[in-house]
């Protein structure tokens, strides 16, 4: 079906959110590539307004607009790149990880409605399989408008070693990895080419121990960050070749997180992009040996999202606490139901959670009624528009306090936060219009 | 005699932190060299950035490695960002010691460097280390340029382009003399679309001191608010070594030894291959020509030292 392209006649907006150093190195890669005109950058903290600063002044090639902008700005960009997120905390599990992101994605998306019906939502945060799957539900786009950066950089990075082997220029090189960003990546050596020879039947690759390449391939971020603190700079130059790729319509076929009708899952496979997001997937011929290490993946993939779906993503948190005496307190937030609690779920599983909205006033009646339990125990509140957190201490001592503080936001904020779910001693509770301490 | 096979263009960059991996990143972008060499005294630093910028290589497929500091002396293109930091609240001339033994040091593990070479100087005190390494680096000074106020010029503009909704490039202004707390912002002979800056209507009751003041100290704030500054500077570097490659003679405010004032100072030169070709003096006033001449005062004092 034919589509007008949506960006004719009107110079790109691009909104970057999280100006982090991923954040910053994709400003900084677009405004070098002269791939946008107006760029929109928004972070919770000071350090966006800095880089919005230092990035004015690289912006003299294309002489772009750069601009710190509110959420609620940003949504109405014609690209939106979302980098917000956390990494792996230390002993983290992946599932915490998925919630803690889930958390972060859910508020800015909350906060970005209502999205542009036209704009292209570019998840790069991880686990990026994961949240794209996630973003597709709950920006209200068509899922042809939202994709993730998936395995495009681990591409990247395959075909670097590919080409220090062969002494020939990256867009020589026809390889793809595929899956998911990360461990779970499988490079597809049996359909690549360069020159129109397949690969392996190349002097340098017969002998090759190739899994070992694609392994120390997968493992090279984790040098870097070890070295200096973060990898940025191959996502940065990813994400602007990506926005170029949009803005002009390139269709090119790149290896992105999209949503996959074959297999129900969002995963990493060549895409074709143009200026109205993905126009199609491409499924790349395999070998025996790839297909099972991609379909073992996909299982695995498959396995967590009907679990999310079951879960009902809109429903939100569940209370946990095993102690009887803490029920559903709290009002609830317009658009998101009354919630049941789930008993089956057991208080080491569960990573963060939060308190739907509550207002000022269902915030003072739950820390009354929580102060006035009769164990002795400390508790603190993070009060938001959105969400708050509830902790009980594990120091059995201290008396019944509450302290109230705004959402956790800042990166020192962030580090106590860790502290909290570190300490198992999380306690839930979702909203409702009725329930007493 | 057998010709020798050449090689791409090559670009070195010393120092590994946030201004020179930035340098690189924006070189990588714009496919301006064939080949960058990195090089920094920390080497699991400096092998760190070179992997993540390998990843980015592939945009302008430019080769990334690290470089010793021979190999760096060899460059077509030698930027030096070595150099402590400035400190929140720490003045420029307060990194003056510390940067002159580091870059003395840096001058002689990459001896003897490339007749034909270009040494750009990014560490602060800009000027004192400019006029120090074309004393010190065996190459002829107009081979030896510092981004001087080409940073601070950027900045001037991108101030005036919201004012006057015009892009930063249609701004011709130049700060001059000394990149820091004293730079001159020349008012007085800055136009846009050749009419005087200042006849502008939208400039009516402009507080110029406030204006100047605040693009000189632009550096603290985003220091402030980000720990360090790295994107405009790394964005100025990467458009003066397309200069040098392309040959383009751009007329850009640098570090270089400025006879009139018989000192190294920040002035319009024009830039290309071969390095400076020509220098240009705006027409000052006379509150801009004596702020100048007592950057150029202060400058000859420190240069005297070495």
């Amino acid at each position: 079906m034919h589509t007008i392209p949506t960006l004719a006649n009107t110079s790109p907006k691009v909104a970057i959110i999280g100006a982090g150093m991923v954040g910053s190195a994709v400003a900084f890669a677009c405004l070098n590539r002269s791939v946008v005109s107006d760029l929109l950058v928004n972070d919770i903290s000071k350090i966006g307004l800095g880089q919005v600063l230092d990035l004015e002044d690289a912006a003299f090639f294309s002489s772009a607009k750069v601009r710190h902008a509110s959420l609620q700005d940003c949504g109405q960009a014609d690209i939106i790149v979302m980098t917000a997120g956390y990494n792996n905390g230390p002993g983290e599990s992946r599932d915490t990880l998925i919630h803690r992101n889930e958390l972060v994605l859910k508020d800015v998306l909350g906060k970005m409605q209502p999205i542009k019906s036209s704009a292209i939502f570019i998840m790069v945060a991880n686990p990026v399989n994961i949240l794209t799957f996630m973003a597709q539900k709950l920006t209200g786009l068509p899922p042809s408008q939202v994709f993730g950066s998936g395995t495009y950089l681990d591409t990247i990075r395959l075909r670097n070693t590919i080409r220090k082997t062969l002494d020939v220029s990256d867009a020589s090189i026809q390889a793809y990895v595929v899956g998911d960003h990360g461990d779970q990546q499988v490079a597809l050596w049996s359909s690549a080419t360069v020159g129109g020879q397949p690969l392996l039947t190349f002097p340098e690759f017969e002998h090759m121990n190739t899994s070992k390449i694609a392994h120390q391939c997968s493992r090279k971020v984790y040098s870097i960050i070890e070295y200096k603190g973060g990898s940025s700079f191959g996502i940065g130059a990813i994400i602007a070749e990506v926005i170029e790729c949009i803005n002009l319509n390139k269709k090119s076929v790149i290896p992105l997180t999209v949503y996959s009708d074959r297999y129900d899952v969002c995963l990493s496979l060549p895409a074709v992009l143009g200026v109205n997001g993905i126009d199609r997937i491409i499924y790349p011929q395999m070998n025996a040996t790839e297909d099972a290490a991609l379909q073992a993946y996909i299982k695995s993939n498959q396995a967590f999202c009907i679990n999310y779906r079951q879960e009902n993503i809109t429903q939100g948190p569940t209370l946990i606490d095993k102690s009887p005496s803490l029920q559903l307190i709290g009002s609830p937030v317009d658009n998101i139901p009354d919630l049941q609690p789930s008993p089956s779920l057991s208080l080491k599983k569960v990573g963060s959670f939060s308190l739907l909205g509550p207002s000022a006033e269902a915030s003072s009646e739950m820390t009354k009624k929580v102060s006035a339990l009769k164990k002795p125990s400390s508790f603190r509140v993070f009060k938001s528009p959105v969400f708050s957190f509830i902790r009980r201490s594990s120091n059995k001592k201290t008396p019944s306090t509450v302290v109230e503080s705004d959402m956790i936001s800042s990166s020192t904020e962030r580090k106590s936060y860790s502290t909290l779910e570190s300490s198992n001693s999380l306690v839930l509770l979702s909203p409702s219009s009725s329930g007493q301490c | 005699m057998s010709q020798s096979r050449r090689g791409g263009s090559q670009m070195a960059i010393i120092g590994a932190g946030s201004v020179g991996s930035g340098i690189a990143f924006a070189c990588l972008m714009r496919s301006v060299v064939s080949e960058l060499l990195i090089n920094d005294f920390n080497a699991e630093v400096c092998d760190g950035q070179v992997l993540d910028l390998q990843d980015a290589a592939f945009v302008s497929n430019t080769k990334v490695r690290v470089g010793t500091p021979k190999e760096c002396g060899q460059a077509d293109i030698i930027v030096i960002t070595a150099g402590a930091r400035q400190r929140p609240g720490e003045s420029r001339d307060e990194l003056v010691q510390r940067n002159q033994d580091i870059l003395k040091s840096v001058l002689d593990g990459m001896q003897p460097i490339k007749p034909t070479a270009i040494l750009m100087l990014v560490a602060n005190p800009v000027n004192v280390l400019t006029c120090m390494a074309q004393k010190f680096s065996g190459l002829p000074p107009r081979q030896v340029i510092g981004t001087g106020t080409y940073l601070d010029s950027i900045r001037f503009r991108v101030a005036m382009k919201e004012r006057l909704r015009v892009s930063e490039s249609s701004v011709h202004a130049y700060v001059v003399g000394d990149h820091g707390d004293k730079q001159v912002a020349v008012w007085s002979s800055a136009t846009v679309g050749g009419k005087p800056l200042l006849s502008f209507e939208e400039l009516h009751g402009l507080d110029q001191d406030e204006v100047s003041h605040q693009v000189a100290h632009k550096a603290y704030k985003i220091i402030d608010l980000k720990g360090a500054t790295s994107f405009g500077i790394a964005a100025v570097v990467s458009e003066l070594a397309l200069c040098i490659t392309l040959n383009k003679l751009s007329v850009i405010p640098l570090s270089t030894y400025c006879e009139r004032f018989d000192a190294c100072l920040s002035f319009p030169v024009s830039l290309g291959t071969n390095g400076v070709e020509n220098i240009a003096y705006p027409e000052m006033n006379e509150k801009e020509l004596a702020l100048v001449q007592a950057s150029a005062e202060a400058t000859r004092k420190v240069c005297s030292a070495f």
